[in-house]
C-alpha cells in the first residue's frame, strides 16, 4: 500500500506543474523560456507513475521528500520575490556572470529609459546624473523603500533572471513622487517622469515622476535576460 | 507580534518562490537525465565500447574521458556502466577516466550548465575541460600502479542496474525517486541559504581565494545533487561565491559525494576509493584556486 501511494508521487507533481503552467504562476519561478521544458515534464511524470502503479515503487523515509514540492506549492501562496530580498540583495557584490553583454548607450537623448536598462548601469559611475540629466523615464516595478530615503522618495524594484528565482538580482531606481509615503511596500506601480540629480548628492539620478500609477502585478514579474 | 508574522510570512513566501524555482527549472533536465540513463542501460551494449579500446595507455584514458559525451548518464548511471566495461575486459585506466569524467562531459550535464549560466560558453567549457583533465590525469596515475586489478572489487551479480525485466520507463521511474530526494535537499538548503542567512556574511565568505573553494566543495559533498542538476544548485551561490568555488562545486560534487560511497564501493576496493577520492578533492581544490587567482 506504502509503495503503490509513493509510486503516486511522480504523477502528483506532474499535476502540480500542470497547475502552474495553467494558472501562469509558472513565471514567478522559471525563466520564460523554460515554459514548454516544464510542458514536456507533466506528460512525463504522469508516464512514471502509471507506471509503476502496479508494482509499486519501493523507498526508504528519504524518497518521501519528493511530497516538498507537491505540499510547499500547495499549500504556501504563490508569490514572486518583493522588496524583502531585495533589501537583503542592496549593495551586496555581482558578479562577472551579471554584467550586460553589450554596454548600454547613453548618448541618444530621445530615449525613454525603462527599469532594466536604468537598473543595470553601473551605479558607481560619478558621472552618471550629468549624462541622465532630463531624459524620460518610464518604469514598471515594485514600491521599495529603505530607512535612509527622504519620505518623498522610494525605489521602484524589480528582479532580473537569467534561469529562474534562485538566480534573480534585484535591480532598482529611486522615485521622487509628493505621494511617495501612501504607496504600500511591495505594490506595482507604474511611473512616468524626467530624471535628474538628486539632491544633496548630486552624482546620484533620481526619477522625478509625472506621474505614479497603481497596476496589477505582470503575468512575467522578472524581467529576464537572454 | 504582527511585524513578527509579517516578517515570518514574508520569509516563508521566499524560501517557497526559491525552492520551487530551483526544483522546477531542474526536474526537466533530472528527467531527461534518467529517461537516457535508462535507455542506455536497457539497449546499448558494452561490448560496441569494449571493442574499440586502444592498446595505449593515454589513448584508452583519453577515450574513457571523451566515452561520457557519447552516454548521457548521470553519476549514478555512470559508476553501474563503468562496472561493466571492466566487467568486459576494459583497462582500468579507460574505465576510470569514464567514471571520473562521465557525469560531468555527458551532452544532459552540459545542457543544463549552460541553460543555468545563461549561455556563458566559458562556465561550460571550463567545466567540461576542467573535468576532463581531472578524470585523465587521475586514471593515468591509478594505471602506473603494477597491479591495478588487485584494486577492484571482484565482480558479483548484484553490481549491474542494468538486469532486469522493468521496462525503460519503470526503470527511469526507480532512478527518478532514487534521485529526486538529493534534489530536493539541495532545494532546501539553496533557498535556506538564500532566505535565511544574511548576504554579507555569504559574501565575506564567497570572495576568499580558497575558502570560498573549500566551503562549496564541502557542501557538493555532503549535498550529493544529481550532477545533471546541480548546475541550478550553483546558480544559487553566484551571487555571492566566487567563480572558482562555484567550478569546484561543479567538478567535485559528481564525483565525491555521500550517495556514491556505496556504488564505489562496487568497482573500488576501500583504499583504492579514498585515494581516488583524496587525488580529485586535491586536484579540484588546486584548480578552483587557480580559477579564483586568475579572476583576481
Amino acid at each position: 500500500m506504502r509503495d503503490r501511494a509513493f509510486s503516486l508521487l511522480p504523477g502528483l507533481l506532474g499535476a502540480l506543474l500542470a497547475w502552474q503552467l495553467l494558472s501562469g504562476h509558472i513565471f514567478l519561478y522559471v525563466h520564460e523560456r523554460s515554459f514548454w521544458l516544464v510542458a514536456l515534464s507533466v506528460p512525463l511524470l504522469v508516464a512514471m507513475s502509471l507506471a509503476s502503479l502496479r508494482r509499486g515503487a519501493k523507498s526508504g523515509l528519504t524518497g518521501w521528500l519528493l511530497i516538498l514540492p507537491i505540499a510547499i506549492g500547495l499549500l504556501v501562496p504563490a508569490r514572486p520575490l518583493g522588496s524583502e530580498v531585495l533589501a537583503g540583495q542592496i549593495g551586496g557584490a555581482r558578479l562577472p556572470i551579471w554584467e550586460p553583454r553589450v554596454p548600454l548607450s547613453l548618448d541618444t537623448s530621445s530615449r525613454v529609459w525603462d527599469l532594466k536598462q536604468l537598473g543595470l548601469l553601473e551605479p558607481d559611475d560619478a558621472d552618471l546624473a550629468r549624462r541622465l540629466e532630463g531624459q524620460r523615464a518610464h518604469l514598471v516595478g515594485f514600491v521599495h523603500r529603505t530607512q535612509s530615503l527622504p519620505p518623498d522618495r522610494f525605489l521602484v524594484g524589480r528582479f532580473v533572471v537569467r534561469c529562474c528565482a534562485v538566480d534573480a538580482v534585484g535591480i532598482s531606481f529611486p522615485v521622487r513622487y509628493d505621494g511617495a509615503a501612501n504607496l504600500a511596500r511591495d505594490a506595482w506601480v507604474e511611473v512616468d517622469g524626467s530624471i535628474h540629480a538628486a539632491t544633496p548628492d548630486a552624482n546620484t539620478p533620481v526619477v522625478d515622476a509625472d506621474q505614479v500609477r497603481l497596476v496589477a502585478r505582470p503575468t512575467q514579474p522578472y524581467l529576464t535576460l537572454p | 507580534v504582527l511585524s513578527v508574522l509579517s516578517v515570518a510570512t514574508d520569509r516563508l513566501a521566499t524560501f517557497a518562490t526559491l525552492f520551487l524555482g530551483l526544483v522546477l527549472e531542474a526536474l526537466p533536465f533530472l528527467l531527461l537525465g534518467v529517461l537516457a540513463s535508462a535507455l542506455i542501460q536497457r539497449w546499448v551494449p558494452t561490448t560496441l565500447v569494449t571493442r574499440l579500446v586502444p592498446r595505449s595507455r593515454i589513448s584508452a584514458t583519453a577515450l574513457g574521458g571523451l566515452l561520457g559525451m557519447a552516454l548521457p548518464v548521470c553519476e549514478c548511471g555512470v559508476v553501474p556502466l563503468g562496472r561493466r566495461l571492466l566487467d568486459k575486459g576494459a583497462p582500468l585506466p579507460l574505465a576510470l577516466a569514464f567514471i571520473v569524467a562521465g557525469p560531468v562531459v555527458n551532452p544532459v550535464v552540459l545542457v543544463s550548465t549552460w541553460t543555468a549560466f545563461g549561455g556563458n560558453p566559458g562556465f561550460v567549457l571550463g567545466r567540461f575541460g576542467l573535468a576532463l583533465l581531472v578524470a585523465i590525469l587521475v586514471s593515468l596515475a591509478f594505471s602506473l600502479h603494477p597491479s591495478w586489478s588487485s584494486l577492484l572489487v571482484t565482480s558479483t551479480a548484484e553490481h549491474s542496474l542494468i538486469e532486469g525485466k522493468a521496462g525503460v520507463l519503470r526503470l527511469a521511474t526507480r532512478e527518478f525517486m532514487d534521485l529526486s530526494r538529493y534534489l530536493m535537499l539541495g532545494g532546501v538548503l539553496a533557498a535556506c541559504l538564500q532566505t535565511f542567512v544574511p548576504r554579507t556574511a555569504l559574501l565575506a565568505l564567497g570572495s576568499d581565494t580558497g575558502l570560498s573553494v573549500l566551503v562549496l566543495m564541502a557542501v557538493a559533498v555532503l549535498l550529493s545533487v544529481c550532477s545533471s542538476v546541480d548546475a541550478f544548485v550553483a546558480l544559487s551561490f553566484a551571487g555571492t561565491f566566487n567563480t572558482g568555488a562555484l567550478m569546484a562545486f561543479l567538478l567535485i560534487g559528481p564525483l565525491v559525494n555521500l550517495k556514491s560511497a556505496a556504488m564505489y564501493s562496487a568497482v573500488l576496493r576501500r583504499p583504492a576509493m579514498l585515494v581516488l577520492w583524496i587525488l580529485c578533492a586535491q586536484l579540484i581544490f588546486l584548480l578552483g584556486s587557480l580559477v579564483n587567482l586568475s579572476h583576481a
